[in-house]
């Protein structure tokens, strides 16, 4: 084992988690009708298709990734903030029907533009910057939606 | 006729002129594109008529792929990758002070092209309808399944990432009941993915939510601004216009328009090879890359004629060959018209104002640099701060009231996601788009034809038109994943060494 290092890369990363997947979605097909079973191609047959091709890329995606020399590099910076958006989203996606259209984008609106306003400004600047927008983005997405296209916003329990 | 005299009509011109500025808007701000606008405005095309939906969506696509190229002219920062060959000529113009010229042509023969592009849609659209008509279940899976598969090869950065984006795409459509008989499939026990995965939160996913992911990632900074744009300056001179000549604007035309009917062709690759064959047939191909109209002329002409083109195998035979045309496919299913050839040989009341919609929002591009042209470069210039919230609002509410589902706005935050990391590892989208919409098709002719051979995958090599279509795939694979790959590798080596 000592003579074989394998250094950690984005390739072999991204290639076990599609194994993974595959694997997953493989687990899933297993439970439908086998192909052919009554003679006619069955709902497990293409499934199966695709699950064989999704295998035989991510091992090659695999090897790729164990021929090369570079090795895995953290991020940490530049993922840091999508990572942050999309926990953020999924947050507003929960507080939607909960405290309604208005709190949740304004909130969600808010932290957006703090991304892309914060370092730029001071922070007394941007904070209030990021406040005005918030809100102007709920404003207009209430005109829109519910003035002009006559859409019904949840309005929350609150 | 009859497409124009609807067009025109007060109820309906509004929605090309709407379209026509919000493609206007999407295509020059950096980072938006046309793509991005059509997804956004899907969910309102339910509550739409057909015609004014179909109208709206047209202009989008025309003014999208116009106006990627005039912040690339102006700050050689092309609004949408369709521009990018335009920048290499439109730019060295701007720092030379003849930036206004460079708009101005660049606006002209976007309208040439646009206006030739749907001429000739207009003219082959039912010829080709007709012969799609004569295609049976076998030839239509070979045909989809060559339509998934050329995607896949011209759209990845490498043959297998192209695959493994389609295959994913694939594997979501297979999500729910069962084409042919009443079994659910992969829905791990939640009876709400029984209903399948919905075409408009997958599209808000894919190209919406990731790409306010990305940007984030990316961050913002306030464009350079070179110098102002006078309006009388923006009018091209006849004298300029045959310097150029009419067969640049003609053969750009027919190679964008060609290129735009392939499958995974697109706007860039049009105007890339128009661009190409312009040079190389040019009387001075030295001023190539200096700031040379006939560049400008030749780019544009073939990405604006590629529109028209690339409607001719989604509305014929239901095959899109890109991101902008496989959410037009989403939208004509949206309005209950299923594209193909009874689309056209059947609803062409319906299809006649949108061919009619191409050709006139081709013209309205010159108008608009007329009109809006000093204006442009402030489009550009929007704040991501207050225009990426805006975006991520629109797209979530749109997930949201295209079921007045909670659940399909998790599903569009799941693709968003999964999307997202693909992208920043280099995995292309749009064949999972592709595989996404065309999947249902794919599976279902291929099912069929087994049924209708008694199980023997031979009917699909024995039938002329299938093997044939079979042929093209495995020759295109070869030709642009395999062969070509292999010379860039063979040239690096070589410049390395």
């Amino acid at each position: 084992m000592r003579g074989w290092k394998v250094k950690l890369n984005r390739d072999i990363m991204v290639a076990v988690v599609f194994l993974i997947g595959t694997t997953v979605y493989l687990s899933q097909a297993l439970k439908l009708p086998p192909p052919f079973k009554v003679g006619e191609p069955g709902p497990a047959l293409f499934p199966l298709i695709l699950v064989g091709i999704m295998y035989a890329a991510s091992l090659r995606i695999l090897v790729h990734g164990l021929r090369k020399e570079e090795k895995f590099t953290a991020t940490g910076k530049n993922i840091k903030k999508p990572i942050a958006a999309i926990g953020l989203t999924a947050l507003y996606i929960g507080m939607f029907s909960v405290v309604g259209y208005w709190a949740s984008t304004i909130f969600y609106s808010f932290c957006l533009a703090l991304f892309f306003e914060y370092g730029k400004k001071s922070r007394k600047m941007a904070l209030t910057l990021s406040a005005i927008i918030g809100t102007a983005v709920a404003f207009a997405g209430y005109v829109f939606f519910e003035v002009l296209f006559n859409i019904r916003l949840p309005k929350g329990g609150w | 006729m009859r497409g124009f005299v609807v067009v025109f009509q007060p109820t309906i011109f509004p929605y090309l002129v709407g379209g026509f500025f919000i493609g206007l808007f999407f295509g020059t701000v950096p980072g938006l594109t046309a793509t991005l606008a059509i997804a956004l405005l899907l969910p309102f095309t339910f509550g739409m008529k057909t015609v004014p939906a179909l109208v709206t969506i047209m202009g989008i696509y025309m003014a999208g792929i116009y106006s990627g190229s005039i912040t690339g002219t102006m700050i050689n920062i092309p609004g949408a990758p369709a521009g990018a060959m335009t920048a290499l000529e439109g730019y060295p113009m701007m720092l030379r002070g003849e930036g206004a010229k460079a708009l101005g042509h660049d606006a002209f023969a976007s309208c040439i092209g646009g206006v030739i592009g749907a001429v000739i849609l207009m003219c082959v659209a039912v010829p080709v309808a007709r012969v799609a008509l004569l295609f049976q279940t076998p030839d239509r899976f070979s045909l989809v399944l060559l339509a998934v598969v050329t995607v896949s090869v011209v759209t990845g950065g490498s043959i297998t990432k192209g695959i493994v984006a389609a295959t994913i795409g694939l594997m979501f459509a297979t999500v729910g009941m069962d084409l042919m008989i009443p079994h659910a499939r992969f829905h791990f026990g939640s009876a709400r993915l029984i209903e399948g995965i919905k075409l408009l939160p997958a599209v808000i996913g894919l190209f919406a939510i990731s790409e306010v992911f990305r940007q984030i990632e990316v961050g913002w900074k306030k464009l350079d601004i070179v110098q102002k744009i006078r309006r009388r300056d923006l009018i091209p001179t006849l004298a300029e216009i045959k310097e150029i000549g009419l067969k640049t604007y003609i053969k750009s035309a027919l190679i964008g328009n060609f290129v735009g009917a392939l499958p995974g062709g697109g706007a860039s690759m049009a105007a890339f090879i128009a661009y190409a064959e312009a040079k190389r047939t040019s009387k001075h191909p030295e001023k190539y890359g200096t700031g040379i109209l006939e560049g400008i002329a030749a780019a544009e002409t073939a990405n604006n004629a590629m529109c028209g083109g690339a409607l001719i195998p989604l509305l014929t035979f239901g095959i899109p060959g890109d991101a902008v045309t496989a959410i037009i496919f989403g939208v004509l299913l949206i309005q209950g018209l299923i594209p193909g050839g009874q689309l056209i040989t059947e609803e062409i009341r319906v299809i006649a104002p949108m061919f009619a919609a191409l050709l006139v929002s081709a013209i309205l591009c010159f108008i608009s640099m007329i009109a809006f042209g000093p204006y442009f470069l402030r489009i550009a210039n929007l704040n991501k701060s207050v225009l990426y919230p805006l975006i991520a609002m629109i797209a979530i509410i749109g997930a949201y009231v295209s079921g007045f589902s909670m659940f399909q706005v998790w599903v569009a935050l799941v693709i968003g996601v999964i999307a997202y990391f693909l992208r920043r590892e280099g995995y292309p989208i749009v064949p999972m788009l592709m595989g996404i919409i065309l999947g249902p098709y794919l599976e279902g002719y291929f099912r069929r034809s087994l049924i209708l051979s008694q199980s023997n995958p031979a009917i699909f090599v024995t039938r002329p038109i299938s093997a044939a279509l079979l042929a093209l795939a495995v020759i295109f694979v070869y030709v642009l994943g395999v062969r070509q790959p292999y010379k860039v590798r063979k040239l690096e080596t070589k410049t390395a060494n």
